[in-house]
């Protein structure tokens, strides 16, 4: 891996100097070197397509000792992933097991509702079609309830977004769109209706041209395009990426490489759920591949309407059997970039990475309890 | 004299013992510093201050504290921290009482932050500098107290922590604390943590508003004719602790993403200057204070 650190460290300089240009060159050149270097870690290596599940996850995670029994008790491990030289981003890594076949697994992952589990805070949870149509966000207006007071938030900020400010993740257009909306009736109603013709219009976007897509978030310190922050995290897993190669280019996340056919998600969805207090609203896409008896999953939320950024999460389920015992050994890796991580001093985004796991770790747990009550 | 390097040895032991300890190295390894520096600057009003219960008079005082802090990942569970910090109490005395004109300290910040298992965070320091009236420097002045803090993170809303202050010089060697810090909705966070607990309102992601406690604290080494020319000569290079503790109201602005401003009013409830060897003590009654801060980070 010396070219890897070597590229690394050019690339690093390159950052410096591109401190001379403007923002919006300096983010185009860095993006660019960023993708060479992803493309040439994704491209290092692929996954064997049959392996032993322990031999396999010593070679690209953190996890050192697992103990399939307690993993098949409903022991969930962790670890934090190290500090990021992306000022913005945090990982960590998860490991479990559930009593289903990697293909049920896999399908379950994405069909679970996270509703019925009340810790995760979702308020609604909707597939999307592909191509999704407009109608498939009007349910957002009843699920608007002002008298709680995370959805009170979301309104208040909501109503107060102008043209020229937002403290919500918007591109200029959408603030400008949304302001005109709601220009006339500011009822609950009104902006659950004006709110769906935003995400349909990101949805219907990313379902024609993928991450390509992506518009940027116009109205923070500096404009945010959600993909880049996603390559920049990946970019530091440098151990994880080569294993999800194929999967990573054929989801178009890093270039997509000659000879592999696009992968279109087998999922789309969109979210209202908590997070830090303020009701968020989320757009997310799923990427199955198959590889060999084991599956790997990429799960993106491609746009977020506040708090965080943007967040990806890997997986990797295989087959165990263990003392006559059946089931799916899953681990994943979540990024997940965020605003509040720019400044934060050290101890700090030790703690957030440390959270991290903690409310990731609630998602597993109910994911494992869902099993126990279809 | 007493053994002011005990706390290094033991801080040093420590910090070897950590960095000895085979800890997993992770492969990426990136070396990401950040830093911190705070500002603050104060002012107490006049107010009648009582030496064994006789009274002395008015005095009033400035305090100023520049804490520069830098942190850099030694491995992934392990940041080291480096630093800086000078602090001064400035006391205008009507008379020669037995209150120093100054009080300051120049000192290194030495530490560690390190996580211990999945919901425990510790941080140890050392602070090993010059603590005195500043008229005379010499090794008497030197000390090293050393901070360490626990914190245990239940969820995103609900921390623990548990502290301890040892500095040998003081009259109290060894100060436990524990606070806790809970956001309990959306807008308002009890923030429980020494020495600045908080009762926080979001007025929003900006601005806040909070209730707050402070507390200011040390030990200090006075000059060879401190006593002297207050007719106290027993007081010549004595010990001196000085505390005090405030409540009031303030306001915090986060003026950029990396800089917050703080201002805040309202009394010191408590001050003393206690020059525990001697049992000599002076303290005053509540006065009312100005105290503005500056947080950045980069």
């Amino acid at each position: 891996m010396r070219w890897l650190t070597i590229l690394l460290a050019l690339i690093n300089r390159i950052r410096a100097l591109t401190k001379l240009f403007s923002a919006r060159n300096a983010q185009k050149i860095t993006s660019n070197l960023l993708m060479v270097i992803l493309c040439c870690a994704v491209s290092a290596s692929a996954p064997a397509l049959e392996s032993d599940p322990l031999a396999g996850l010593k070679q690209f995670s953190d996890f050192s000792k697992i103990d399939i029994k307690r993993l098949l008790e409903g022991a969930i491990l962790s670890e934090r992933g190290p500090l990021m030289a992306f000022p913005n981003g945090i990982s960590s890594q998860l490991c479990f097991a559930v009593p289903s076949s990697p293909a049920e697994t896999v399908k379950h992952l994405q069909t679970w509702d996270p509703k019925r589990c009340g810790s995760l805070k979702v308020y609604a949870s909707h597939r999307l079609n592909d191509p999704c149509e407009l109608k498939e966000f009007s349910s957002l207006s009843l699920d608007l309830d002002p008298a709680k007071r995370p959805i009170k938030w979301f309104l208040d900020k909501t109503l107060a977004t102008s043209d020229k400010s937002s403290e919500l993740n918007l591109s200029q257009i959408e603030a400008h769109e949304l302001a005109g909306c709601l220009s006339k009736d500011a009822s609950p109603k009104s902006v659950g209706s004006c709110w769906a013709s935003v995400l349909f219009a990101r949805a219907s976007s990313f379902q024609r041209n993928g991450f390509a897509s992506m518009f940027p978030y116009e109205f923070d310190v500096e404009s945010i395009t959600p993909v880049l922050h996603l390559r920049s995290m990946l970019k530091e897993q440098v151990r994880v990426t080569p294993e999800f190669a194929i999967l990573l280019q054929r989801s178009g996340l890093v270039n997509v490489a000659s000879g592999f056919a696009p992968l279109r998600p087998s999922q789309y969805y969109w979210r209202l759920f908590d997070a830090d207090h303020h009701a968020t609203l989320s757009l997310g896409a799923v990427y199955v591949l198959e590889v060999g008896d084991r599956y790997q999953v990429l799960e993106v939320e491609y746009y977020v309407s506040g708090t965080y950024y943007t967040t990806a999460t890997l997986y990797e389920v295989w087959p165990i059997n263990y003392g006559g015992k059946t089931g799916s050994l899953v681990w994943s890796n979540v990024l997940c970039s965020a605003p509040a991580l720019r400044y934060a001093a050290g101890i700090e985004r030790l703690a957030s990475g440390v959270i991290l796991i903690l409310e990731f770790k609630k998602m597993v747990s109910c994911f494992q309890n869902s099993f126990k009550t279809p | 004299m007493k053994n002011v390097f005990t706390p290094i040895v033991v801080l040093v032991s420590l910090l070897v013992a950590v960095m000895t300890t085979p800890v997993k190295v992770s492969a990426a390894g990136p070396k990401v510093v950040s830093q911190e520096l705070d500002v603050s600057l104060g002012y107490v009003g006049r107010g009648t201050t009582l030496e064994d219960n006789l009274h002395v008079g008015p005095i009033s005082e400035m305090n100023t504290d520049v804490k520069y802090a830098a942190s850099l990942p030694f491995n992934k569970d392990l940041l080291l921290r480096f630093g800086a910090e000078w602090q001064r109490f400035s006391f205008e005395t009507p008379r020669a009482v037995a209150v120093p004109d100054t009080l300051q300290q120049g000192n290194a910040i030495l530490g560690f932050d390190y996580q211990l298992a999945e919901q425990w965070l510790m941080r140890a320091e050392v602070q090993p500098g010059l603590y005195g009236d500043f008229s005379r420097l010499s090794w008497r002045s030197f000390d090293a107290p050393i901070v360490m803090g626990f914190v245990y993170l239940v969820d995103a809303d609900l921390q623990w922590a548990f502290g301890l202050r040892v500095d040998v010089r003081s009259q109290y060697p060894v100060l436990p604390a524990a606070g806790v810090r809970w956001k309990f909705t959306d807008v308002w966070t009890l923030d429980l943590m020494l020495p600045n607990p908080r009762l926080e309102y979001d007025v929003n992601n900006k601005l806040q508003a909070y209730l707050g406690g402070g507390i200011l604290a040390g030990t200090y080494v006075v000059g060879d004719h401190f006593g002297d020319v207050r007719g106290l000569p027993q007081l010549n290079n004595a010990t001196v602790d000085y505390s005090e503790a405030r409540l009031g109201p303030g306001f915090s602005w986060k003026a950029l993403p990396n800089l917050t401003l703080e201002a805040e009013a309202g009394y010191v409830l408590y001050r003393t200057w206690d020059f525990f060897d001697q049992h000599i003590n002076l303290n005053s009654k509540p006065l009312p204070f100005l105290q503005i801060t500056c947080h950045a980070r980069f």
